[in-house]
């Protein structure tokens, strides 16, 4: 079976040029002669205006991803670094904390803890690694203004006590000698923030991000606070959802590519059912879902008691699991 | 190749071929669909060698017909009935997944389809010891939950090692990747008929992973190239005698229907909940089985929508357990 030019990704006047001059198929442009790939001539000439080597171009459009076994891929995934939320149930709920090269999504309603959570995440990404954290610097895209610096510096100040005291009590070499550079400083010095007011900044940040990635090795998150915002300013919806993929897609290969973790937040949406109540559910539809790998739906039943529903874990059955936001973040819940 | 060059026949001289682009003629079926008589007074060739052409540009191009007798005899001597090593659900289905067919499951958002098609790869991998693809395109492939269901199962660890080995993985970001692939799988398929370990099903999770970004389209491209890959699919599946199981997604929407007048001669109408699958409807006629499932507390119930040889409507319920879905 032949296959079509129409299945590369050609650039447009590329891909009309070839089918001017009868390249339908790709065999057509490049065929096997005795084992070595050749390229025809007439074909040849047009790519060259595209690129100084066209059988190497040529080579790349036809780049087939490697397949790798399970078997490796789990060693992969133990091997899977994670960013731990300090709080024991919902880090042994996520196998150890919100894991890298994965996109998870927070949701809830308006004071749920959404951003309390993204800003405590900021933090502890920066543990240093004497202590098991992942010593990384951390990005937040903020499309609702909900960043404030002083909540950050207070969650950061109990950290640091926090490590401070282990530090102490152990009286650990590395640990003491990792506390001289982890300060409340220099947790806000790590931590990244980008303002976006529309799609286009959004959509112009996470383009950015891979420049930027690639020159700030030691970014370990990505927090994009929140998704529905940015997007609510797009009045055609299927464009919305398109460009919402196309974010998606970008995120994705961002994650995987840089070792990051990437999180996002959305908002709630009401579900018109026909017959029970209605309901309220996460923003952007359900194929939202399917873009990313864990979903959790926060709440808040008391002042300062919250809890996480998962409702998308491919790893674990959908649990209840309630924690605390304090003044130094997210804790567990203190039975009294 | 659809191009005319002289590798087709020693009869396309460079000044034939020259002399046929510059009045238009790039491929065989232009080639085809001229008069024979115009081709004379453009090529300089004498008639008989235009008609040996013709005749042999035919016989190498274009697709033959064969009995039906043969076709059945063929598809009884190639294709497999693979298990899918769960038990309703092969009863569902008539036995398992038939070679040559593209099946889909749908379902909406957490409707436990990557659960199914990890049970199933699972299961085809340890118990039929045969090679699985799994074109993972969202990366939700977790080996981690494979590893923890054959835990369950509580099978020795040489035979975990040997299961998790079979089990062939591939990332892919976006559509001209999945073509890529398939078709160097369809090479290598085709050269490794004879070998021990072949593959009989190839999993794609999930469809509409890759065509999202095709949706503001304004020249049509998705459409083309969901056609592409329908006809891709189905070559491969028929000619490599693989089955497709593929994942997509559904969404909901509210239909009203008319009840009939009731004797006040007032018109109600009730607004009903319909679940679709996604993708248009260029897709609903693709696959030959559709699967929709639905996630009931602890339970799938997966109902047939679309099959060739199995009454509609029929449906079980799968439980979800820690070893997979049950």
């Amino acid at each position: 079976m032949f296959r079509p030019l129409c299945t590369l990704p050609l650039p447009g006047l590329l891909s009309s040029k070839l089918r001017e001059l009868g390249f339908m198929y790709c065999d057509d442009v490049c065929f096997d002669r005795n084992g070595k790939p050749i390229l025809d001539p007439i074909a040849e000439k047009v790519l060259r205006q595209w690129s100084d080597e066209p059988c190497t171009y040529w080579k790349e459009l036809l780049a087939t991803p490697a397949t790798k076994n399970a078997f490796s891929h789990l060693q992969d995934e133990c091997d899977l670094g994670r960013i731990e939320t300090f709080c024991r149930s919902l880090d042994e709920y996520m196998d150890g904390g919100v894991p890298l090269q994965r996109i998870t999504e927070f949701s809830g309603a308006p004071g749920s803890g959404k951003t309390q959570m993204c800003l405590h995440l900021c933090v502890d990404v920066q543990i240093p690694r004497a202590f098991c954290g992942l010593e990384g610097q951390a990005v937040f895209v903020d499309s609702c203004s909900a960043f404030t610096v002083s909540r950050l510096s207070e969650i950061a100040e109990a950290c640091v006590n926090h490590c401070s005291m282990l530090a102490r009590d152990g009286l650990n070499q590395n640990m003491l000698q990792a506390m001289k550079h982890f300060s409340k400083i220099s947790i806000l010095e790590n931590v990244f923030h980008v303002l976006c007011f529309t799609h286009v900044d959004l959509m112009a940040s996470i383009i950015y991000l891979k420049k930027f990635l690639s020159e700030h090795r030691q970014v370990r998150l990505i927090v994009i606070d929140s998704i529905t915002f940015a997007l609510q300013t797009i009045d055609n919806a299927l464009q919305r959802v398109s460009l919402l993929y196309d974010l998606m897609e970008n995120l994705r290969t961002i994650a995987s590519e840089f070792d990051v973790a990437v999180v996002v937040t959305n908002n709630l949406t009401t579900k018109v059912e026909t017959e029970k109540e209605s309901s309220l559910i996460p923003a952007l539809g359900e194929s939202f879902g399917h873009s990313v790998n864990y979903r959790f739906l926060l709440g808040r039943t008391t002042d300062s008691n919250f809890v996480c529903v998962s409702g998308k874990n491919l790893n674990k059955s959908s649990v209840t699991v309630p924690f605390q936001i304090t003044r130094s973040g997210i804790r567990e819940v203190q039975n009294n | 190749m659809a191009r005319l060059c002289k590798e087709m026949n020693s009869l396309f001289s460079e000044f034939v071929l020259k002399n046929l682009r510059l009045c238009g003629f790039h491929t065989v079926v232009d080639f085809l669909e001229e008069n024979p008589e115009n081709l004379v007074r453009i090529t300089k060739l004498p008639y008989k060698d235009i008609v040996l052409l013709r005749h042999n540009i035919i016989a190498n191009f274009s697709a033959f017909q064969s009995s039906g007798k043969t076709a059945y005899n063929e598809i009884v001597t190639n294709s497999a009935m693979v298990s899918t090593g769960i038990e309703r659900l092969d009863a569902l289905l008539g036995g398992g997944i038939l070679t040559g067919n593209i099946y889909e499951v749908c379902g909406l958002s957490g409707s436990c389809k990557t659960q199914l098609c990890l049970t199933i790869a699972m299961n085809i991998a340890l118990s039929l010891k045969q090679k699985v693809y799994y074109i993972d395109a969202k990366l939700d492939f977790s080996s981690r939950r494979i590893f923890s269901m054959l835990e369950e199962k509580q099978i020795a660890e040489t035979d975990v090692t040997e299961t998790l080995k079979r089990i062939e993985v591939v990332r892919i970001k976006d559509l001209y990747q999945l073509f890529s692939f398939l078709h160097t799988l369809r090479e290598n398929l085709a050269q490794r008929e004879l070998e021990s370990s072949f593959v009989r099903v190839i999993i794609l999770d999930s469809l509409p992973a890759v065509f999202f970004s095709f949706l503001n389209d304004t020249n049509n491209e998705g459409i083309a190239l969901k056609s592409q890959l329908a006809n891709t699919m189905k070559h491969i599946a028929l000619e490599c005698h693989v089955a497709f199981l593929l994942v997509n997604l559904a969404s909901r929407h509210f239909d009203e229907i008319e009840n009939l007048p009731d004797p006040d001669l007032t018109v109600s109408s009730v607004q009903t909940e319909v679940v679709k699958p996604a993708l248009g409807k260029q897709w609903l006629h693709i696959p030959s089985t559709r699967l929709l499932l639905k996630k009931v507390e602890s339970q799938v119930h997966v109902s047939i929508i679309k099959s060739i040889n199995i009454p509609l409507c029929s449906s079980c319920i799968l439980n979800i357990k820690d070893e997979g879905l049950v």
